[in-house]
């Protein structure tokens, strides 16, 4: 094995004293302190100093062919510059990149010929110490990215894996391309530096050569250079393999490596050098002197070594041994005597040198050729068509050196000087005395543009002016201190003995060694082709030159050119971008699509219901179908006009749905379709809507009109018809609902005259058009919107009565007049007046008497208004003892006298019995009377039958004072807009409150997390360089990512159904709306999703930038994926979106987005649930793409997982528990669509359910999928056989599930879905057990408990159990009573059973004026009046009385203490939305403030 | 100590046998133990049962965790007559280690015998390339390191050439991250096992499996990097897959038959 150490590639542990110095990575060694603009890290600029360019065309223009002073040889320059390579690199940037970009100055003739004064040579500030540059005393540094150490990094690379990339590993020989002594050449991205030629625009590491020198492909003649060492040590090697066959490669190569290093060595220092440099010489070796360091100085490696550009030559010549030179092949084909320099740069295929006998020409014309003067000029290939950038293809490499010297904080010529020991120079003149006196107008010019401040004058130019020669004294000193630290700190230096590596007659046989040898040996030339002395070129040598070479003998330097990066794919990005924005649109037509389809599917079955109807005949009549209006399903009917002339529909069971009198339209109007396979009719009604049949063929319409006519002509009744289209026959219809509209106007208008209400209280009717006003006044009533109005079956007895009465022309409908009357009578009328109403309404003959008969019928009618709430028996029993009591039993004849004999005994309540309404006060009408009140509440409305001990009577106000004060506190309504929207606003606050403070407190989150981010990037993170490459894109890119960061995996909370049921049980509902959960979970990920966009957004913007920013940039931006080598080309914005982590996932975000987004937006949702629920599902593909798109870490170490994992776990924890949940199905007995969105369910009760009344279960619907539950409260009693929900459609589930209970939906079920059941759950109202007195307050759909603790309630008490119960007021509390008109039917049961008046029911309709509800007040004025007409009450249908506005809870609970004075606890239980409750809960302390009655409030917020 | 630079004396790290490791199996050996001391609360045939399910669980869960901290996921190995140090022409016959993990690399030199001249050459070195290894490597120089693990460290810098470093670091990155999310999957099937949902819990199972493999693919996919060379003295060695990836392989096997199983089960019965 070897007996001496190896050195290492990376220059480490050659200093014994410090194991860095000369290494790779160590940083320059200032022969003078660094003087920077601000002392630290800022370069000198114009104008304290003059313009790079300016300076270099002043200074070192001048004409080229001028031979060198001594003969030296171009081979020399070259050789210099390979030397240079092997000891220093810090041409390479730094990172963040940072530019001192030159302005050309106005008009330079080369780069700014048209005179645009905006050109820029591009300048990158070199790669620097990360530890230096922050504070004066440790002003920047730069860095060297090779060996200080001559110790043939150039030839072997600067690191160990670099050799072995080189090495072939057989033979210790470096590994070799397709001819045997020229190296391979690259072909995938390799550690050589790989510029763009600048003549051709070659870019990519295609087709250079691989060497140990990053930069040797800069241009053919040091690629030469390189080729030439690469050569000699398989020279070497082989050499040594002979001598030593059974040496290993790795000896073989090591031993090869350290000869070739040492020649290299002796040849650099002892022949070169002195060469170089003129007379001046090193000193002799002293040996190895172990504190030197080798480290590269600044004002060498930016100014002195530079000296050589002065001595490049416009071209190089080529020729053979045999002294022929040959002609060399220009880019156009054209011949020229030699290669030309600037068209020489970074070649990757070269018309000249291909093969290694091309190099040896190559370097046989160098050898011969003499370089250009030692002196001030640089010829026009350095200095105006140096190689660039790919954005400009040429610069200045004078400036350039000028502007490195800025950048590396050179001190200034005359300092340097002055830290040389050199005699100072004063004046411009005396720096070089020869040049002035030759050119002194040039040194005058020089310091025209320095201000002919001489202490100013940079180093580089100062040493140019120096020349005379060669170096003048201060380079030459720089570079002599350099080589000669180099040299003697240097432990494996050649001549030093005691690193064993060379014995004496070795290191004798190296010195001997001179790069003629080297070039003998490695290229095809023989000892005498090439003078001895290889770097000067002497008289009488081999080969002279043709001539010395100027620039015009040689091809014109091609010209600069610029490149955009984005060229020509500016429209594919366009195009991207548009693409992106079509996503949605896509999803949209998907949409479209899924809706079509499902109602093509729905259509299809329709049909084929119908198909199956057909066969099946009706009973009577004709079959058709019924148009219901537009996007309504058709309805099968079968019509028959009877002998009273009566059109008749029936339903297809045989049931009549309508009847439409004939008899009374003088003409009838009957319009047919003439397309469409003729099947549509369409009968005009007046004062009805049309209707409109749908026959199935031709044939059976025209039966049904025949039919029609058969019945109709013979009363002489004509028959118009006429045909148009289809569509236009539709149109013409007036379908049910304008119908209804019309009709509900109508009743309006009737009572806001009848009320003097102010028209606009009514209603608005100002949206109303003329032509509808016209409508309204024309239309009549028919008797079943008459009854429908009432609320009241259309065939009951009383409906029937009062309409004939109205309806005084007898034409079977009720005009406006008519109407008014009545109601005018109801409401306004004397007691007289009411009971004569009363009574001619029921004299049937206008007789002016009663028979027996007609008042039993009567009595029987209003009985009939309570809907059957008593039973027949019951209601003839009382009709019985009534007429007794009154003594008409032996009458046979009634007379209204009699009658209001009968009644008179309550004249005074008759006469209050009216409906008023109030506002009219409050707006200063003078009609105010005590009358005008504004509750409904007669007095002594509390039945004064009931005058037992549970209600004791306040008397102070008189009879009419009730004993509970529940007068509403009905707000003057607020016609002011903007007092309006005040008010609404404060409401909103009210109620929302939790909802705000959650809202801000997310928001706030989401802002701080995304606002953390945008500040780093705007302000913390300059070290990385992004913001300063794409500050905007960049912060904004980051903020939303942050933001979505959170927003997204949050989300996941407002999801956890069984987390969140849990929580709102808990405190926490106090002050977290959990029932907004799925609201939040919308605008979060509303908001997610613009983010998303903006993110988006955002990134487009960098993209781009990153597409048009040199690969030096971007290699600073991302050092984990890029590797900067000189190819500049940045990657296409193709790349970045489709090759990229976070590019690709993040386009399928977009994607998987616009499907989630469409199909989840309320109209698709309401078309296809399913499809929505499907692509929500997506959910799952978002979070893992989002996972995946952050992992690259491009920019930032993921985070997105971070915020995932806390909300994913208790995600996960909410789905364990729905799996966990065991599940047993629960088939539905009986399904009723009840009005206003409610539904009805009925259902068998599990096997061992236990519950209470008010406790609620959770229920999932296995059509709806099974995991998700929703929790409703049981309306049945715990003493009943079934369990009943009411459910109102308020949401997605909700409402599907009422869609699923739909007949249509039944049908095509099959059977009623079934559903699964979780619970009982809550606490129930149990407590009220435990009070005297309860009060229970519902609002909206918070009346659920109650009527199920009411029935409870009122079971026990029938069941005589024993409850401490003594009095219940249940208040409802709704917007109006339309809302909720099941309500009143389990109200009414409850009454119903309330045998001892137990419960007392009130009921505040809170929306009446804004909204007027006829039924509601024609119920109401009804049940009053006869509640007041008879002594007992009749009309329990409801005994709920019934107030206008909100109630007023603290007067109503104040006045319960007076009634009940010995009841010391009150039990108080709302249910409803929030506002409400805690309007209770108020009330409750305020009254609990009072030393009386404790109120304990109980609640429930839905 | 003026000119002579200091060698510094090295904490040696045992192999294999990280602190982090210890810790797992210790974790897990304390969870196996407290889970089986209520074995004799079952009876008969069950115990067996259960004891079975609970060292298989663990095992797999061990094997998830700890697989994210072993170094042996691909080892290379050599026995070479290397130079040994700076400022000294000695060479040793050593062996060479290079054992890849996921989080990065170890590098072992071990003598041949251990004490030559009298140094004990018995060195593990770690690297990890979570930020820059870069900077490791510039530490280990710093350090003194013997020239041959410097050399393999070398190999997986930025600036190398071979560019191993970029498939290394994303092959284990994703390795890692799928390992957790087996892990994770296995936390769930032993929860799910645990409820009267069998059927999930094998899917889950299945999941962990799934993972596993992907973390094995990914892992793979080192051996697409650019062939490099590590050439020490007259020899050279190439990474293969180790125990870790085997052991890998075989608890995913384990995750696909115990999935199967209990799918299978569900079905059939
Ligand atoms: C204890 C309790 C008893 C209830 N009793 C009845 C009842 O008897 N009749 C009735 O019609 N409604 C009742 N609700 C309300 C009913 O649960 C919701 O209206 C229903 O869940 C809405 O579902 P959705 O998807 O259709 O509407 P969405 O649009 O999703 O939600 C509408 C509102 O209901 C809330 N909500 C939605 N899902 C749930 C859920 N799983 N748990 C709790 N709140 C939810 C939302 O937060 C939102 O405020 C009750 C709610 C609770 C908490
Ligand atoms: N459909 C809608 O427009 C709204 C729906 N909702 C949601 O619908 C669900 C149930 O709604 P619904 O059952 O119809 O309930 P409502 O919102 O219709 O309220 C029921 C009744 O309670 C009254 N009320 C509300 N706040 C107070 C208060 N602070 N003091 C006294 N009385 C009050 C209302 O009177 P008034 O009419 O004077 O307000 C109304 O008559 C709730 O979850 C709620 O979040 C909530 C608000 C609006
Ligand atoms: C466009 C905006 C979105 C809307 C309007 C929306 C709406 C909804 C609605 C209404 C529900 C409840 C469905 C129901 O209970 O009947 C829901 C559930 C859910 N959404 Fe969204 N969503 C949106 C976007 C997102 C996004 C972007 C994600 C996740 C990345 C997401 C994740 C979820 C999850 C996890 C559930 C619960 C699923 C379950 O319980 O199984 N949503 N969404
Ligand atoms: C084509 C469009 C997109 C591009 C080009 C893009 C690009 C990026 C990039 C480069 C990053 C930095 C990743 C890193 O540091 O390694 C990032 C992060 C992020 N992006 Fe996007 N993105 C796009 C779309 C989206 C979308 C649609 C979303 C919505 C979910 C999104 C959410 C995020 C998040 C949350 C992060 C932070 C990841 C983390 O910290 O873990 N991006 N994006
Ligand atoms: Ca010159
Ligand atoms: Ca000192
Ligand atoms: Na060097
Ligand atoms: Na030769």
């Amino acid at each position: 094995e070897n007996t001496w150490e190896v050195p290492r590639f990376d220059g480490w542990y050659n200093s014994l004293g410090n194991p860095k110095r000369g290494a790779v990575g160590s940083h320059l060694v200032r022969l003078v302190p660094a003087e920077y603009w601000d002392g630290v890290y800022q370069p000198v600029y114009e104008p304290l100093l003059p313009n790079p360019r300016r300076l270099s065309s002043l200074l070192t223009g001048g004409p080229s062919g001028r031979p060198s002073a001594r003969n030296q040889t171009v081979l020399s320059l070259f050789f210099g510059y390979h030397v240079s390579f092997d000891i220093f690199d810090s041409r390479t940037p730094g990172c963040p990149p940072e530019f001192m970009n030159i302005p050309v100055p106005k008009g330079d003739p080369v780069f700014d010929p048209t005179d645009t004064g905006k050109v820029l040579l591009p300048f990158q500030r070199g790669l620097w110490d990360k530890e230096s540059g922050q504070s004066p005393s440790n002003p920047r540094t730069q860095v060297n990215l090779v060996t200080a150490w001559i110790d043939g990094s150039s030839i072997y690379g600067p690191s160990s894996s670099w050799s072995d990339s080189l090495r072939s590993f057989s033979g210790g020989l470096l590994t070799s391309g397709s001819e045997g002594n020229m190296p391979y050449q690259a072909k995938e991205p390799s550690l050589m530096w790989s510029t763009a030629d600048p003549s051709t625009g070659d870019h990519g590491p295609k087709g250079l050569y691989e060497l140990g020198n990053a930069w040797a492909n800069e241009n053919m003649f040091t690629a030469a250079e390189g080729i030439i060492w690469f050569r000699y040590h398989n020279y070497v090697a082989s050499k040594l393999h002979e001598e030593y066959p059974a040496w290993s490669d790795e000896k073989l190569f090591q031993n090869a490596r350290k000869t070739v290093v040492a020649s290299f060595q002796n040849i650099a220092l002892y022949e070169w050098l002195p060469a170089y440099l003129g007379d001046k010489k090193l000193p002799p070796y002293p040996g190895y002197q172990r504190f030197v360091d080798p480290g590269i100085s600044p004002e060498f490696q930016a100014a002195a070594m530079r000296f050589g550009i002065t001595m490049a030559p416009p071209g190089v010549y080529m020729r053979n041994r045999t002294c022929h030179f040959r002609k060399t092949v220009n880019m156009d084909g054209s011949l020229s005597p030699a290669m030309r320099l600037c068209n020489s740069f970074w070649k990757r295929q070269s018309n000249n040198v291909n093969t290694s006998q091309d190099v040896d020409d190559l370097v046989m014309g160098m050898a011969s050729q003499i370089a250009e003067r030692e002196d001030n000029t640089v010829v026009e290939d350095l200095r105006d068509f140096m190689y660039g950038s790919l954005r400009f293809s040429r610069t200045d490499l004078v400036a350039m050196t000028v502007q490195r010297g800025r950048d590396f904080g050179l001190r200034s010529y005359t300092e340097i000087r002055k830290a040389l020991d050199l005699p100072p120079v004063k004046t411009f003149e005396d720096i070089n005395p020869e040049l002035n006196r030759s050119n002194p107008q040039l040194l005058r010019d020089i310091a025209e543009l320095y201000n002919r401040d001489i202490s100013k004058l940079e180093l580089f130019p100062g040493g140019l002016l120096e020349a005379v020669g060669a170096p003048g004294p201060v380079f030459s000193s720089i570079i002599l201190d350099q080589f000669e630290r180099i040299r003697n700190g240097d432990r494996f230096w050649f001549e030093n003995k005691q690193n064993g590596l060379f014995t004496d007659e070795e290191i004798q046989k190296i010195r001997n060694v001179n790069f003629h040898d080297v070039l003998i040996a490695v290229t095809s030339a023989e000892a005498t082709d090439i003078q001895n002395n290889v770097f000067f070129w002497k008289n009488g040598d081999p080969c002279p030159q043709p001539t010395q070479l100027n620039d015009s003998i040689v091809h014109p330097c091609t010209n600069a050119t610029r490149l955009n990066y984005l060229d020509g794919s500016k429209a594919g990005f366009v195009i991207f971008i548009i693409v992106l924005f079509l996503f949605p649109v896509v999803s949209f037509l998907v949409a479209c699509m899924v809706a079509y389809l499902r109602k093509y599917r729905y259509r299809k079955f329709q049909r084929r219901r119908k198909a199956g109807d057909r066969t099946e005949e009706p009973a009577v009549g004709i079959a058709a179908y019924e148009w219901q209006g537009h996007k309504k399903p058709l309805h099968p009917v079968s019509v028959a006009v009877d002998e009273r002339r009566k059109l008749q529909v029936f339903d297809r069971s045989g049931y009549a749905q309508r009847c439409l009198n004939l008899g009374n339209q003088d003409c009838l109007d009957v319009l047919l379709s003439n397309d469409r396979n003729h099947k549509a009719l369409l009968l005009k009604v007046s004062k009805e809507y049309d209707l409109v049949l749908f026959f199935d063929d031709e044939s059976k319409r025209a039966a049904f009109v025949k039919h029609l006519r058969l019945g109709v002509t013979d009363i002489g009744q004509e028959i118009r018809v006429k045909e148009m289209r289809e569509r236009e026959l539709l149109k013409e219809a007036l379908t049910r609902e304008q119908r209804a509209q019309i009709v509900e106007t109508f009743i309006r208008h009737a009572f806001s005259k009848v009320l003097e209400i102010e028209k606009c209280d009514a209603g608005d009717m100002s949206g109303v058009s003329r032509k509808k006003a016209r409508e309204v006044l024309e239309c009549e009533l028919t008797a079943s919107e008459f009854a429908d109005a009432l609320g009241l079956k259309s065939d009951s007895l009383f409906v029937d009565s009062m309409f004939t009465l109205a309806d005084k022309d007898g034409n079977g409908y009720l005009s406006f007049q008519e109407f008014l009357d009545v109601m005018v009578i109801f409401m306004k009328g004397s007691s007289e007046e009411k009971s004569k109403l009363m009574f001619s309404m029921n004299d049937i003959g206008g007789t002016g008497f009663l028979s027996k008969e007609e008042f039993a019928r009567m009595l029987r009618s209003f009985i009939d208004i309570s809907n059957g709430a008593l039973s027949k028996s019951q209601a003839e029993d009382g009709i019985k003892s009534m007429m007794q009591a009154a003594g008409f039993n032996n009458k046979e004849k009634i007379s209204w006298q009699d009658f209001h004999f009968l009644l008179r005994d309550h004249e005074k309540e008759l006469q209050f019995a009216q409906l008023n309404v109030k506002g009219m006060e409050k707006q200063g009408k003078k009609r105010i009377s005590r009358d005008q009140r504004v509750s409904f509440i007669c007095p002594g409305n509390s039945n004064y039958k009931t005058d037992g001990s549970e209600l004791r009577r306040r008397k102070k106000l008189g009879v009419s004072t009730p004993n509970v004060y529940v007068k509403p506190k009905r707000d003057q309504y607020i016609r002011n807009p903007i007092q309006q929207n005040i008010q609404h606003f404060k409401r909103f606050i009210e109620n929302y409150r939790r909802h705000i403070v959650c809202f801000i407190v997310v928001y706030g989150i989401t802002a701080g997390v995304a606002l953390e981010r945008c500040y780093y990037y705007a302000l913390q993170s300059e070290s990385t360089g992004i913001p300063e490459t794409s500050m905007v894109g960049i912060v904004i890119a980051r903020g939303s990512a942050a933001a979505i960061s959170f927003l997204f995996p949050y989300m996941l909370l407002t999801v956890c159904r069984n987390l969140i049921t849990l929580c709102r049980e808990t405190f926490l509902n106090r002050y977290i709306p959990f029932d907004a959960a799925i609201d939040f979970h919308r605008f979060m990920a509303m908001t997610a999703i613009v983010l998303s966009v903006i993110h988006t957004l955002g990134h487009l913007v960098n993209i781009w930038i990153f597409s048009i920013s040199d690969l030096g940039i971007l290699s600073c931006l991302f050092p984990k994926v890029f590797n900067n080598n000189g190819s500049e080309l940045p990657m296409k914005w193709s790349w970045w979106f489709f090759q990229t982590v976070p590019g690709t996932t993040g386009v399928l975000l977009l994607f998987t987005f616009a499907f989630m987004y469409v199909f989840a937006s309320r109209y698709f949702r309401r078309i296809s649930f399913r499809a929505f629920w499907i692509t929500h599902y997506l959910y799952v593909v978002v979070y893992m793409l989002t996972v995946i798109h952050g992992s690259f870490a491009l920019i930032q170490e993921p985070r997105f997982y971070i915020y995932l994992i806390p909300p994913a776990l208790l995600f996960l924890l909410d789905k364990l528990i729905s799996l966990s949940r065991k599940n047993v199905e629960i088939p539905v007995v009986r399904a009723e669509l009840l009005p206003s969105g409610v539904t009805h369910l009925e259902f068998k009760r599990p096997q061992g359910f236990v519950y209470r009344s008010g406790q609620w279960v959770r229920i999932a619907c296995l059509k709806l999928g099974t995991d998700e539950y929703h929790p409703f409260t049981l309306t049945s009693a715990p003493h009943e056989e079934n369990l009943s929900l009411h459910i109102r459609a308020v949401g997605p589930w909700t409402s599907q599930l009422r869609d699923l209970y739909t007949e249509e939906s039944l049908v095509e079920l099959g059977a009623y879905p079934k559903l699964y059941l979780d619970g009982p759950f809550g606490e129930g109202h149990q407590e009220w057990i435990d009070f005297e007195v309860s009060v229970l307050v519902g609002g909206g759909i918070g009346i659920t408990p109650f009527t199920s603790i009411l029935k409870d309630l009122v079971f026990k008490s029938s069941m005589k159990s024993k409850i401490l119960c003594k009095k219940v007021y249940f208040i409802w509390v709704t917007r109006t009573q339309r809302q909720f008109e099941w309500v009143s039917d389990i109200i009414r049961e409850v009454e119903e059973m309330d045998t001892q008046e137990l419960v007392s029911v009130h009921t505040y309709i809170t929306q009446v004026a804004e909204k007027f509800d006829l039924r509601t007040t024609m119920l109401y004025v009804c049940e009053r009046h006869f509640q007041k007409v008879w002594n007992r009450s009749l009309f329990t249908g409801l005994r709920s009385v019934t107030h206008f506005g909100r109630p007023p809870l603290v007067s109503f609970l104040s006045s319960l203490q007076e009634v009940h004075p010995e009841v010391g606890k009150i039990g108080v239980f709302s249910c409803g939305p929030p506002g409400l409750t805690k309007n209770v809960e108020k009330a409750c302390q305020q009254m609990n403030k009072r030393d009386q009655a404790h109120f304990i409030h109980h609640y429930e917020n839905f | 100590f003026d000119d002579i630079y200091p060698f510094y004396p090295l904490q040696r790290s045992s192999f294999l046998f990280s602190g982090r490791l210890i810790t797992i199996i210790i974790v897990f050996l304390l969870l196996a133990a407290s889970l089986l001391i209520i074995l004799p609360g079952i009876r008969g045939k069950s115990r067996l049962f259960w004891m079975i399910r609970i060292v298989t669980s663990l095992f797999i869960g061990a094997v998830l965790v700890a697989l994210n901290y072993t170094d042996d996921w691909a080892e290379a190995r050599m026995t070479t007559n290397a130079t040994y140090k700076s400022f000294s022409d000695a060479v040793v016959n050593a062996d060479i280690g290079l054992h890849i993990g996921l989080y990065g690399i170890n590098v072992t030199l071990k003598g041949n015998p251990i004490v030559q001249f009298n140094e004990t050459i018995d060195y593990n070195e770690m690297f990890s390339w979570h930020d820059t290894i870069e900077e490791e490597y510039e530490e280990a120089l710093e350090k003194g390191l013997p020239n041959p693990i410097l050399y393999i460290a070398e190999k997986f810098t930025i600036s190398n050439p071979c560019g191993l470093i970029f498939q290394y670091r994303y092959s284990g990155r994703y390795a890692s991250a799928t390992l957790w999310t087996a892990f994770c999957c296995w936390i769930l099937a032993n929860i799910l096992f645990s409820m009267p949902v069998i059927l999930y819990a094998g899917y889950m199972m299945m999941a962990t499996a799934a993972f596993i493999f992907f973390a094995m693919a990914s892992f793979s996919t080192i051996m697409n990097a650019p062939q490099c060379v590590f050439s020490i003295g007259s020899n050279s060695f190439e990474a293969q897959y180790s125990h870790s990836f085997w052991l890998a392989l075989a608890t995913g096997l384990l995750c696909t038959i115990i999935g199967v199983l209990v799918t299978m089960l569900h079905f059939l019965i």
